[in-house]
């Protein structure tokens, strides 16, 4: 089936963001390259405030826009308050790579849940994340994150 | 077995007619266009319908998967948000902090009351949403506000600063370990749905690899082909690069119709739906001790909330 209209032109500029969230204070979720272990996260990031249907990334007006986790060299690394000690990292493990069915673990300091989908779309298994949680994502969303809505849950 | 979703389970709703008022407002569901008299409080502008417990229409309308009786519901999850929202204030004004977020709980109702999904569990369900919304969430994404504390908030809520380190008193008076978040949740406690959504998980990918649903899905993917589309399952077609707002584009409401109007033809949500279903059973049978016992800690979580708020 052609979806060529709805599908961005080859010619399209692309970006690439770790950050969809913009937030001074950290009050994101974080999607992360590596797993926990004992109560700790130390890995590149993606961190986000808002729903993405496709964590593919997105694309309008001829601008694509790719998400990865954390790429962005000479950063200083972001210290979540919550768990034992997890750590956005700058040029950490997994940096560079692309968020879509790439994550490992999870850290929401956001005030608000974010449900993690196994398909783009809100489709498939669902997990929320509730605010203040963290850990590793259950093994059938480990790898297989598609996208992601924020809620009130 | 089909089974018919139940509100009974929403043990919130129970305990709160007639005993705490003011949180009926998941019944109510209602704007409220009056205005308040000069110089009395307006009310709650918004009071907006939280989830159904039941489906109301589609091809899984009244259906529950067995898992849903152990899920916790919207209405008991924001029965937990809104008393650990009150403790955490309460212990912020010792600090002399207020803690007052843009929203509260339930105003922003998700579009499914528990975690099942079963409104896109399976692809999409419903013919009419998917001529109206193709792929977008029925009535747009609505979100909370994003809200940005302040760093003497956050310090006094996770008891922890920007750099990790422990923080032990707030303007002179201590503070306990772990912040006001720590404090109040020991005070409300936390619902646990972990056995459960275990389960929810592990039937999930059983069921996509169940020979009964490879056959259905096959025979729905011939239906696609007939219609011109090409896909092995429906998870397929969501898949790729998409213009921003693709979802509710002609294009994808004609692709979303056919998609549900084949699973209609074929049966697929009816194998898919009793497979799993059975699949849960099972499992759940295996672990009712387990289940049981996590239900009467949430219904004590509940019904402290309740009290606490």
């Amino acid at each position: 089936m052609a979806i060529s209209s709805a599908t961005p032109a080859a010619a399209d500029r692309i970006e690439y963001s770790w950050d969809e969230c913009g937030s001074n204070v950290g009050a994101c979720l974080g999607l992360f390259y590596g797993g926990k272990k004992n109560g700790v996260i130390y890995s590149a990031c993606f961190l986000t405030n808002r729903s993405h249907p496709d964590h593919w990334g997105r694309a309008e007006h001829g601008r694509t826009t790719r998400y990865q986790f954390r790429n962005q060299p000479g950063h200083d690394n972001i210290r979540f308050r919550i768990g034992v000690d997890i750590r956005c990292q700058a040029d950490g493990w997994g940096s560079g790579n692309e968020l879509k069915n790439a994550a490992a673990s999870v850290a929401n300091q956001d005030w608000v849940a974010h449900d993690i989908f196994f398909n783009s779309y809100y489709e498939g298994f669902g997990r929320a994340i509730g605010q203040d949680e963290s850990g590793n994502l259950h093994e059938i969303l480990r790898n297989n994150n598609a996208s992601s809505r924020r809620e009130d849950r | 077995m089909i089974r018919a979703r139940t509100s009974t389970r929403v043990l919130s709703t129970v305990l709160a007619v007639g005993a705490v008022a003011g949180i009926g407002w998941y019944a109510a569901g209602e704007r409220s266009d009056e205005a308040a008299p000069a110089g009395v409080a307006a009310p709650a502008p918004v009071k907006p319908k939280a989830p159904d417990p039941t489906l109301r229409a589609g091809l899984l309308k009244s259906r529950e998967l067995p898992v849903e009786r152990y899920l916790v519901s919207y209405a008991d999850a924001t029965a937990e948000k809104t008393a650990m929202l009150t403790a955490v204030q309460t212990c912020m004004a010792r600090y002399g902090l207020t803690y007052e977020p843009p929203s509260r709980p339930g105003e922003y109702p998700p579009p499914s009351d528990n975690s099942a999904n079963l409104e896109r569990r399976y692809g999409l369900a419903d013919k009419a949403s998917a001529e109206r919304w193709g792929y977008e969430l029925p009535g747009g994404d609505r979100q909370p506000p994003a809200w940005e504390r302040t760093t003497a908030q956050l310090d006094a809520y996770y008891g922890k600063d920007a750099d990790g380190k422990v923080v032990t008193s707030v303007n002179g008076t201590p503070l306990p370990e772990g912040g006001c978040n720590a404090e109040a949740r020991e005070r409300v406690g936390r619902q646990d749905e972990t056995a459960v959504s275990d389960i929810n998980a592990e039937s999930f990918q059983a069921a996509l690899s169940d020979p009964a649903v490879r056959k259905s899905l096959a025979d729905w993917s011939a239906c696609m082909k007939a219609r011109g589309y090409d896909y092995r399952t429906p998870f397929e077609i969501t898949q790729g690069p998409k213009e921003e707002g693709w979802g509710g584009s002609p294009e994808a409401k004609k692709t979303a119709v056919a998609e549900v109007e084949c699973k209609q033809s074929t049966g697929l949500l009816d194998v898919w739906f009793t497979t799993e279903s059975r699949i849960q059973e099972r499992r759940m049978a295996a672990k009712k001790p387990e289940l049981d016992k996590a239900r009467a800690h949430n219904q004590a979580v509940v019904r402290r909330s309740l009290t606490l708020r």
